[in-house]
């Protein structure tokens, strides 16, 4: 009974690093209605500059929130360069130019920071243990940072007069410049904020999982499979998303799962969303009239 | 065609009826004269090579054909390579044999995966397939199946038999059978992209809404071409792991699928041109890069899918049509 | 004399290589309705885009005086133009309170943006019933009456509507255009009617133009017009 707790809860913690990265997703399909499936090497790129500021001498906390910064520009600026020439066009020209990110900010990552994995020292170290020992001190940092993360989307989103802009300008770029809104602008946003989203994610899990170049291609995965499961357009979907997987994860893998099928899970998972409700759970579904 | 930012008219795998008699004769010719100008090592590239272009032979009629995007062909060569080294190795099957049981298995476990993927339009269906790309090669080094995959180690695959005939050495031999394939690949995607099949494609890709009314299963037929695109990897991989003689999991990861998906694009515009500048572009330019360091070959490829996607639609292929069509215009005028 | 509301000179608009308008000259006062009729294809929508900056033009447009012509469509709605597109262009995976609020998008005030929503309300009561759905499940008349109200939040200056009858029943349109009357009469604002049949807009406005292949081949007051052989022909639909 310890045991399946501790499976539960270090799912749970697992389950919001998901969920995070499906957060970034669903940033960047909210805003532009395209995915990025560069969105893992571009956190784990962030990660790799953060420890580098960290290991030159800046504070723990200054160095994550220069990286958010430099990870927000990095993000906007994309999007400003190339993914607004592909905005427009059938969904392969912004695959195939994510795709092309992704390879190259791998490839940046390795030649810049090397290829051998690195352990990172968790900020919350330290701190009271109120983990009960059932869950570290870290990976209840993890969870308060991802779920701050989500609530200040959320609120974004639902509440401002800029969250409705951006919805309105992936729904419909041409009558939202009619109402004012600048889509370029929009869109510029999105990506930053999911490049945010993203490297906060990355920084938060790399003192559990080893800072690699690789870090974050089967966390990818999942990102995409909580994302899909919460619904795309979601945030706190995303977060629920990563949570179930997470915890399947982790229950199904001591218990039924062998290590090596856990991404097999993964897509068995996406399969099944997209065939039974691919709107995600909580989605909702768009009556269109032809 | 790979990426229309506007509603240009598509590719040249419409329509065209008669056979571009100049480029297959060239190719026919290439194939013919390669053994007899090379040898050894570079002779076995080359074969290495056409078996990438029978993969981007099927990778083509779906992308450019219909219009669909897979990142998990990478897969499906590795499910064909698989199959090839399990059906010889532990299944004593002989190696031409173990070429279309690859392209068949492959041709039904697309089929059946492209049923449920293809439901909705681009980017879900690039999800599957990414996650697709990723979960096989986890898959491959599962324990439960070391019997059968040799797990993280791997299959080694004995040389095909060399038949005993004066100047035929196993390079040669191999060079053979995988000239054999391409040839046999290159007549199979032309006939399907031109028939009846290839225009009902087509339709799809143009006005999906249209082509159901006039009563083609949309379906059916995505699904199928999914099939058939697998098959050709299937078989690509199947030829691969006989030309190599190994198989391991860490030879088929997402990189294979994203090496593939660039050779399509640099490739480009047209069937046979584009297998085969794909084909060669995949072979030789990661091996060149990896001297200048180990981060190049995988710049390399993010940064020619950024190049092809944004300014070169067409490819290489297209690049050398309007070229040639140049020159024409020019030896018109003169 | 006070400057025109709209003021257009010598524009011409065309998409790439194909040329729509061929050289437009118009007028229009503050409050002023004016109708542009003309067969399919004459260029109307394309003179709205124009205006709005959704074509490549060249001439010049002046909205109160300052040159608009070439400038981004978000840049123009801030000037207090609103466009109701062919199409209706709402927004149809989201509720009709937000589409309304979108309409509302560059106005701060607060209280303001909740007086004119119920305004909106007011001329249209179907749609306070509907707030909370999504607009894509609305009919086409109550789409257009959406469209209209999304318009209406901005407190334009100047209000371009793209053939609101299209596709409506005549009923439906009847009550949009008795709305539409009701609009001109208490806001005072301006507008620009896209129509192709005739009937309804000459009603609304006070003058009218006559497009026909991308040039205006008769203008002038409704009341000196209704005889003119192009109105009678738009009257009748040729």
């Amino acid at each position: 009974m310890d045991q399946l707790l501790h499976q539960l809860f270090s799912g749970i913690a697992m389950g919001f690093v998901y969920g995070g990265i499906g957060l970034a997703f669903v940033m960047v399909y909210r805003s532009t209605h395209h995915l990025n499936f560069a969105q893992g090497e571009m956190a784990t790129f962030s990660a790799f500059v953060a420890l580098a500021l960290i290991d030159g001498g800046l504070p723990y906390w200054l160095a994550f929130a220069a990286t958010l910064g430099a990870s927000f520009v990095i993000g906007a600026i994309l999007e400003w360069l190339l993914m607004r020439r592909v905005a427009s066009a059938q969904a392969l020209g912004s695959v195939m130019v994510t795709v092309g990110l992704l390879m190259l900010f791998n490839s940046l990552t390795g030649f810049l920071f090397g290829y051998s994995a690195r352990p990172v020292a968790s900020p919350f170290e330290g701190l009271p243990d109120i983990g009960l020992g059932l869950v570290s001190v870290h990976e209840i940092g993890v969870a308060l940072v991802v779920l701050v993360m989500v609530a200040v989307l959320f609120a974004f989103f639902r509440f401002t007069r800029l969250g409705l802009g951006m919805r309105a300008a992936a729904y419909n770029p041409a009558s939202a410049r009619l109402v004012g809104v600048n889509v370029g602008l929009m869109r510029c946003l999105g990506w930053g904020i999911a490049g945010a989203i993203g490297a906060a994610v990355a920084v938060m899990v790399a003192p559990i999982v080893f800072l690699d170049p690789n870090m974050m291609m089967g966390i990818l995965v999942y990102g995409f499979a909580a994302a899909l499961l919460g619904g795309l357009e979601n945030p706190w979907g995303a977060i629920a998303g990563g949570l179930i997987l997470g915890v399947l994860e982790n229950i199904l893998g001591a218990y039924i799962i062998p290590g090596e099928l856990k991404l097999s899970a993964a897509l068995f998972i996406i399969l099944v969303v997209l065939l039974f409700r691919p709107a995600g759970m909580f989605g909702r579904t768009i009556v269109k009239r032809v | 065609m790979i990426v229309r930012p506007t509603a240009a008219p598509s590719s040249r795998l419409d329509g065209r009826r008669h056979l571009p008699l100049g480029s297959l004769t060239l190719v026919l010719a290439c194939c013919l004269a390669a053994p007899l100008l090379i040898e050894g090592y570079q002779l076995f590239q080359v074969s290495l090579a056409l078996c990438y272009a029978v993969a981007l032979l099927g990778l083509n009629l779906l992308v450019g054909l219909n219009g669909q995007i897979s990142l998990g062909h990478g897969a499906f060569f590795a499910i064909g390579a698989y199959g090839a080294a399990v059906a010889i190795e532990r299944l004593g099957v002989p190696y031409w044999l173990a070429l279309p049981l690859s392209g068949v298995i492959c041709l039904v476990l697309g089929f059946l995966f492209g049923l449920p993927a293809l439901r909705f339009q681009g980017h879900y269906l690039a999800l599957c397939t990414f996650a697709l790309a990723v979960a096989v090669p986890q898959m491959l080094k599962a324990k439960q199946l070391e019997d059968w995959t040799g797990g993280v180690s791997g299959i080694v695959l004995s040389p095909p038999a060399v038949p005993q005939l004066p100047g035929l050495d196993t390079d040669r031999w191999l060079y053979a059978i995988s000239a054999t394939v391409f040839l046999i690949a290159l007549f199979a995607a032309w006939n399907l992209s031109q028939g009846r099949v290839g225009r009902a494609l087509l339709a799809i890709k143009e006005q999906p809404t249209a082509a159901a009314a006039m009563g083609i299963d949309v379906a059916l037929y995505k699904a199928t071409t999914f099939g058939i695109s697998a098959a050709f990897a299937g078989v690509a991989g199947a030829l691969n792991a006989i030309l190599v003689q190994f198989v391991s999991p860490d030879a088929f990861t997402i990189i294979l699928s994203i090496s593939l998906l660039t050779g399509v694009a640099i490739g480009g515009l047209g069937l046979v041109s584009g297998a085969i500048y794909g084909a060669l572009f995949i072979q030789y330019v990661p091996n060149l890069a990896e001297q200048v360091s180990k981060a190049a070959p995988w710049a390399i490829y993010g940064l020619a899918l950024i190049a092809v996607t944004l300014a070169m639609p067409r490819g290489v292929a297209g690049l050398v049509e309007t070229a040639c069509a140049r020159l024409r215009t020019l030896s018109k005028r003169s | 004399m006070s400057t025109a509301l709209l003021d257009v000179r010598a524009l011409k608009a065309a998409y790439g290589p194909v040329a729509v308008l061929h050289g437009i000259d118009l007028t229009l006062q503050a409050g002023q309705v004016m109708a542009v009729l003309g067969a399919n294809g004459a260029g109307k929508t394309t003179l709205l885009r124009a205006l709005t900056g959704g074509v490549g033009v060249s001439g010049e447009i002046r909205l109160d005086g300052q040159r608009i012509d070439g400038q981004p469509t978000e840049r123009i709605a801030r000037k207090g133009l609103a466009l109701v597109p062919d199409g209706r262009g709402t927004f149809v995976e989201m509720s009709v309170e937000e589409n309304l609020a979108l309409g509302a998008y560059m106005r701060r005030d607060r209280q303001g943006v909740a007086t004119d929503t119920e305004s909106v309300y007011g001329w249209f009561p179907r749609l306070r019933e509907r707030r909370r759905q999504q607009a894509g499940s609305l009919s086409g008349g109550e789409q257009q009456m959406l469209a209209i109200g999304r318009a209406l939040m901005s407190r334009p200056r100047l209000l371009l509507l793209d053939e609101p009858s299209f596709g409506l029943a005549p009923l439906v349109v009847q009550e949009i255009y008795r709305i539409l009357h009701q609009i001109r009469d208490s806001a005072g604002v301006a507008m620009v009617v896209v129509e192709q049949h005739a009937g309804f807009a000459l009603d609304l406005a006070a003058e009218a133009i006559v497009l026909e292949l991308g040039r205006i081949t008769a203008a002038g007051p409704v009341a000196a017009l209704r005889d003119h052989p192009r109105i009678v022909d738009a009257y009748l639909g040729h």
